[in-house]
């Protein structure tokens, strides 16, 4: 194969790697912002302390799986106690939740800093996910196991996500409180319950997103920025509380800095703001989005 | 006129003269890292609370549109010279037509970033606005061909080499600047245009029903914002004498929000009030230790609890409080003006209250009706 097709290819699935990573971080941010409007600027600052915990779950169990699990749990908890302690108090008051959630990103950024310092950390691979594939079509016949297995995963949340949305009794209430909420709370659901499970599960996301990406790549302080920015740039093009939109809208931006990386570098984040405005300008909701 | 008689009149005449004697009794760092400093911090915030107060336009952009000019006043005004990466850059330009130029980029910018905006509302418009500030950082960080990657530039002057030539002379170049642009919005706010901003903000279905293009004028309110924002942009440039993404990065962009909700997103002058407060706070928690915690090192855990509190217990910032208490103690508890919180309704100039009260008919108001629906 010409060497030009073979970089192009390996480009791909680099993008569609990345892609599936950024559907895991931002399917939870759709998540709650389809159900409670509530837009939580916290969510990069949840993905760091999903990875740091993910860090010091690993170096006590040496286990992979029990870093994801107390991972996602961790998060899932201190989510439940920002939705219960703070966000619940202003329901329907947007802006404020935002500027809230701004307030505890900072906070979270600052102690996960004087707890862990600015080390770089990493998470081994689980075994069977070390090494690497032999893919013929890629750069040098191989390609990395574990990344290949973070496409597995993103289909799994996808599916899980899918399953619980579309087949269990609370994914009915959340669905029917996204059309209207006020309906299904005089059928006597208990609407707040239902938040706070949405709340909790997107938080969750949020930290087993940081333990898969702290294994793919690596966790720094700031890594928050990114990951906000490409979860409000997933949501923004897919269209904001959509999973179908949040897939779309991944494998758009994780293509599209994939391909500006390998072929204009200094320009790649530029691509993805043009495909932004490009979208705003056809739909301002987004692909998948419904007119607010 | 007979403000200099009122007690309003006479409060703002001794702040002024305080303003003015100040950078002649105080030591250097005073008058640069403090008095110069949280004026052109307060201008970023004033061009926020422009924005949101009379456009309802929570622009968290404010930081990238400032960025944007410091790094062209510093393109325009550094002698070419080529980097590591081949590009040369610096058009040598003078000072001042330097400025000039990029304060009209920035306005430009702003004029952009509200056309890709101008649809969104409420909450869309502010996770847009992140997103793009928040791009921005990436952009200059990535890019070597034209801002100079993480290095960024070194060695901006001023004209006649301020600041560090003349503290004082650049301490009353930010004063005058700040003034004029502050009351210039004052003036923008009162006149036909002013009110139709208030309008598009209150209603923008109505004013588009009555003729009026709602996406133009907030492109245009956007346009303005840039240019606010450009001002302090060029000023911050001179005053630090080098850039780097730093400027620009998610914790400048939120300073600028803390800036401008302590001071109270309801009152312009509060973009300057939170400014002095919080620039007295990050100069001088490093000297703070309370029970063996240090302030210096976990200054961001102090800053975001004390923004937390604000958000949660005085949404209208410190001017709000202070008003508030003002209003108790001269009418005790006349409540002739009524208390308007600002983030749960979306918008909300008090001063302005006359003209255009937030929650009028057709806003509901602390409603969680998405907002633009």
């Amino acid at each position: 194969m010409p060497k030009a097709l073979v970089d192009f290819l390996t480009v791909l699935v680099n993008g569609v790697t990345l892609a599936a990573l950024y559907f895991i971080v931002a399917s939870g941010f759709t998540l709650i912002f389809g159900l409670m409007r509530t837009t939580n600027m916290a969510h990069g600052s949840l993905y760091m302390l999903g990875a740091y915990v993910g860090v010091s779950a690993y170096e006590a169990t040496g286990n992979w799986f029990a870093a994801l699990v107390i991972g996602f749990a961790a998060v899932a908890v201190v989510g439940i106690v920002i939705h219960l302690g703070l966000l619940s108090r202003m329901a329907g008051q947007d802006l404020r939740q935002a500027l809230v959630t701004i307030g505890l990103s900072i906070i979270i950024a600052d102690l996960l800093l004087a707890k862990y310092g600015g080390l770089t950390y990493q998470i081994e691979p689980p075994p069977f996910a070390a090494g690497s594939v032999a893919i013929p079509f890629v750069v040098n016949g191989t390609y990395s196991a574990y990344r290949l297995f973070i496409i597995a995963l993103a289909a799994a949340v996808y599916g899980a996500l899918w399953l619980v949305l579309n087949r269990t009794r609370i994914g009915w209430y959340i669905r029917a409180g996204i059309d209207d909420r006020d309906m299904l709370s005089a059928l006597g659901v208990n609407v707040s319950r239902v938040f706070l499970f949405v709340f909790g599960l997107g938080a969750g996301l949020a930290g087993l997103s940081g333990v898969v990406g702290a294994t793919a790549l690596s966790i720094s302080p700031s890594e928050d920025g990114r990951y906000l920015l490409s979860s409000l740039v997933v949501v923004i093009v897919g269209g904001m509380g959509s999973l179908g939109g949040a897939v779309i809208g991944a494998l758009i931006i994780g293509l599209s800095e994939q391909i500006g990386l390998f072929y204009a570098p200094t320009y790649s984040i530029f691509i993805t703001f043009v495909i932004m405005a490009g979208v705003l300008a056809i739909r301002p909701q987004g692909l998948l989005g419904r007119p607010a | 006129m007979t403000w200099v008689r009122s007690r309003q009149g006479i409060a703002t005449l001794a702040v002024l003269v305080v303003l003015v004697i100040y950078p002649q009794v105080m030591p250097r760092f005073w008058v640069l890292s403090i008095g110069a400093n949280a004026m052109i911090l307060g201008i970023a915030a004033l061009s926020l609370v422009f924005m949101a107060g009379y456009g309802g336009m929570t622009s968290l952009a404010q930081a990238a549109l400032a960025g944007f000019a410091a790094y062209m006043v510093a393109l325009l005004s550094l002698e070419p010279s080529t980097n590591a990466t081949g590009s040369t850059l610096g058009a040598g330009l003078p000072a001042i037509p330097s400025a000039l130029i990029a304060i009209a980029l920035a306005t430009a910018l702003g004029a952009l970033f509200g056309a890709i905006s101008s649809r969104s509302y409420g909450i869309y418009f502010l996770m847009l606005t992140l997103a793009l500030s928040v791009g921005f950082y990436y952009i200059v960080l990535q890019n070597y061909d034209v801002f100079g990657g993480h290095i960024g530039f070194a060695g901006i002057e001023g004209p006649t080499g301020l600041p560090r030539q003349d503290p004082p002379v650049f301490y009353y170049l930010c004063l005058g600047t700040a003034s004029a642009v502050y009351l210039g919005l004052r003036y923008l706010v009162r006149s036909q245009l002013g009110l139709t901003f208030q309008g598009v903000r209150d209603n923008p279905r109505r004013m588009a029903a009555l003729g009026y293009r709602v996406g133009g004028h907030r492109v245009a309110l956007f346009a303005i914002g840039g240019f606010v924002a450009g001002i302090s942009g060029v000023l911050g440039a001179w005053y630090r004498g080098n850039i780097s993404p730093g400027i620009v990065d998610l914790s400048r962009t939120i300073e600028v929000l803390i800036v401008a909700v302590l001071g109270g997103l309801g009152y312009p002058i509060g973009a300057f009030v939170g400014a002095v407060i919080y620039t007295l706070i990050k100069v001088f928690a490093s000297s703070i230790t309370i029970a063996g915690f240090s302030f210096d090192e976990r200054f961001n855990t102090l800053i975001g609890l004390g923004f937390l509190l604000i958000v949660l217990v005085a949404p209208n910032g410190i001017v709000g409080l202070a008003d508030r208490a003002f209003v108790a103690l001269t009418h005790r508890g006349g409540g002739r003006r009524r208390a308007v919180d600002p983030l749960a309704a979306e918008a909300g100039i008090a001063s302005a209250s006359t003209v255009t009260a937030p929650g009028a008919p057709g806003v509901p108001a602390g409603d969680d009706v998405p907002s633009g629906g």
